[in-house]
């Protein structure tokens, strides 16, 4: 078998482990959404990440409220612009309506309210709020 | 069939999730496009100039990262009304300095920065397969320690825009760009008594819109496509082109679907994190714009037909992919960022972190090089 041969064998592998990853992700992901509601139509998934959900993950842990807590997200940004609750109830998962578009964030909705995650925000949004009263928005 | 593969995963995108989940996947394939034909690379870049002194690359990332805050800057002072954009601000602290100081070192063993990694990937490089694969194992690795890391002392978030509104900060960070341009200039007029021109094409014997799509691109449309994209990343996605968080993300995911439990460690117990994790890997911005950036780099190699090229991997090779991998993952990990997230989105932000992941990365990577050389990779340098 050429190198060239091989190569190309190696990647298509490579290719179809990746695609079964995220299928088995994504269809994981699915069975644990709630089932439509009958006679309308499936709703879209929400997704996204909150501002810079990149630096979330990039900048976020430490950045703000959430570093000592174990890394919230953008909560170092969001304490540098002045943010409302809005957008962190539609950007963290939480249904409350507001929408992604509307609020300018990603969302990282299921399509229903999740009352255990948002108790657990009302605490954050709260912190969040003052870091934004604190810090130095723009 | 790669561009078939692009739009099927393109629409099935637009109808599961949103069309602006669809738009980011685009927007990774055409950054594919664009690293792969202006093989525009930061890692082979910086090796050149630190082993030959020959600054065409360097200059290039120079100017990207003007033309990039010349970009976002304005939108990020809030010019604009009505656009909802998030600055890409760290806290400068010791756990960039000593993040991206390993990433430097990571990005000349492994062969690739973070966008590189991924692009060469896309171009069917099996060695970078090596790399990226210990570079997820990296960063996973990375996201359970990382409380311990950011624990350390830290000046906080440093902002140029902040600080001096967008205007003076543009300036000062203009002419910042502008001394190290000529730094490197210099640098390469010193030892060689002449500079390589940058806007050279690459061939010339193809018509522009044939040289368009089959590439070779020259350096200056590298730089002027992945500043535009971008900035679309920046107003679609609401923050700047970040590269590495997927890869601790699709790493824990696996650690978990194996009866891991990285949704105890701290990092993924909270905040995006932990929603990242527990959605789907579709839904995360990052993943897409990955995932799209390594299909563009394959249907750019598959037009230029260079696509899995016939690389021999000799065990050197696999040995350094395997230890410059896992140094990639766990310095991106601690730096809040790849040479994308943290320097192109640190600096194209405004943010200080950008500028110390810069120096320490390039003393990282002179380190690099010369492991480089005792690991029998490179020649030793004339």
């Amino acid at each position: 078998m050429s190198v060239k041969r091989r190569n190309r064998g190696i990647m298509a592998a490579a290719i179809v482990l990746g695609a079964i990853f995220v299928a088995l992700d994504h269809s994981r992901f699915r069975r644990s959404l709630p089932a439509p509601v009958a006679g309308e139509a499936e709703p879209q998934i929400e997704a996204g990440g909150y501002g810079s959900a990149a630096d979330d993950a990039d900048t976020s842990v430490a950045t703000g409220a959430g570093a000592e807590t174990g890394g919230y997200g953008a909560a170092g940004d969001d304490a540098d612009t002045p943010v409302g609750p809005g957008p962190e109830t539609g950007g963290y998962g939480v249904a409350t309506g507001a929408s992604p578009d509307e609020t300018g964030q990603g969302a990282a909705a299921t399509t229903t309210p999740d009352e255990d995650v948002r108790g657990d925000m009302e605490e954050y949004y709260k912190r969040l709020q003052l870091d934004a009263e604190t810090d130095d928005p723009r | 069939m790669t561009l078939l593969a692009l739009l099927a995963v393109s629409l099935f995108l637009q109808d599961e999730f949103q069309t602006r989940q669809s738009l980011l996947f685009l927007i990774g394939a055409g950054l594919g496009v664009t690293l792969l034909h202006a093989t525009f690379g930061f890692a082979g870049g910086w090796r050149r100039l630190i082993r030959e002194r020959r600054s065409t690359s360097a200059r290039a990332q120079i100017l990207l990262l003007g033309l990039t805050s010349m970009l976002f800057f304005p939108v990020l002072g809030q010019l604009f009304s009505g656009i909802n954009a998030q600055a890409a601000v760290a806290p400068v602290g010791l756990s960039v300095l000593i993040g991206a100081f390993i990433f430097g070192i990571g990005m000349q063993l492994g062969g690739g920065c973070g966008s590189g990694t991924l692009f060469t990937v896309g171009g069917g490089h099996v060695a970078m397969l090596v790399t990226l694969l210990f570079f997820v194992i990296g960063a996973t690795v990375a996201s359970a320690h990382l409380h311990w890391w950011l624990a350390l002392p830290s000046f906080g978030k440093l902002s140029l825009i902040s600080a001096l509104g967008w205007g003076p900060a543009l300036l000062a960070q203009g002419l910042c760009l502008i001394a190290l341009y000529a730094v490197v200039l210099a640098v390469e007029r010193q030892r060689h008594g002449n500079v390589e021109p940058l806007f050279a094409a690459k061939t010339a014997d193809n018509g522009f819109t044939d040289r368009l799509i089959l590439g070779p691109w020259p350096l200056l449309w590298g730089v002027i496509g992945l500043a535009v994209f971008n900035l679309l990343t920046l107003l679609i996605a609401g923050h700047p082109w970040s590269i590495t968080f997927a890869f601790g993300l699709w790493g824990a995911k696996i650690w978990s679907a194996i009866g891991g439990d990285a949704a105890s460690w701290p990092y993924w117990s909270s905040g995006y994190p932990a929603v990242a994790l527990s959605r789907s890997v579709l839904a995360d911005n990052i993943s897409i714009m990955d995932f799209g950036l390594i299909l563009g780099a394959a249907l750019a190699a598959a037009l230029a037909g260079k696509f899995a090229p016939e690389d021999r991997i000799k065990r050197e090779r696999l040995v350094a992919s395997i230890i410059g991998g896992l140094l990639l993952g766990y310095g991106a990990r601690l730096a809040f960022g790849c040479n994308i997230g943290a320097l192109l989105a640190g600096i194209g932000s405004g943010s200080m972190h950008g500028w110390l992941w810069l120096l320490a990365g390039f003393i990282g990577s002179v380190v690099g090089v010369r492991l480089r050389v005792r690991m029998h990779l490179d020649p030793p340098p004339r």
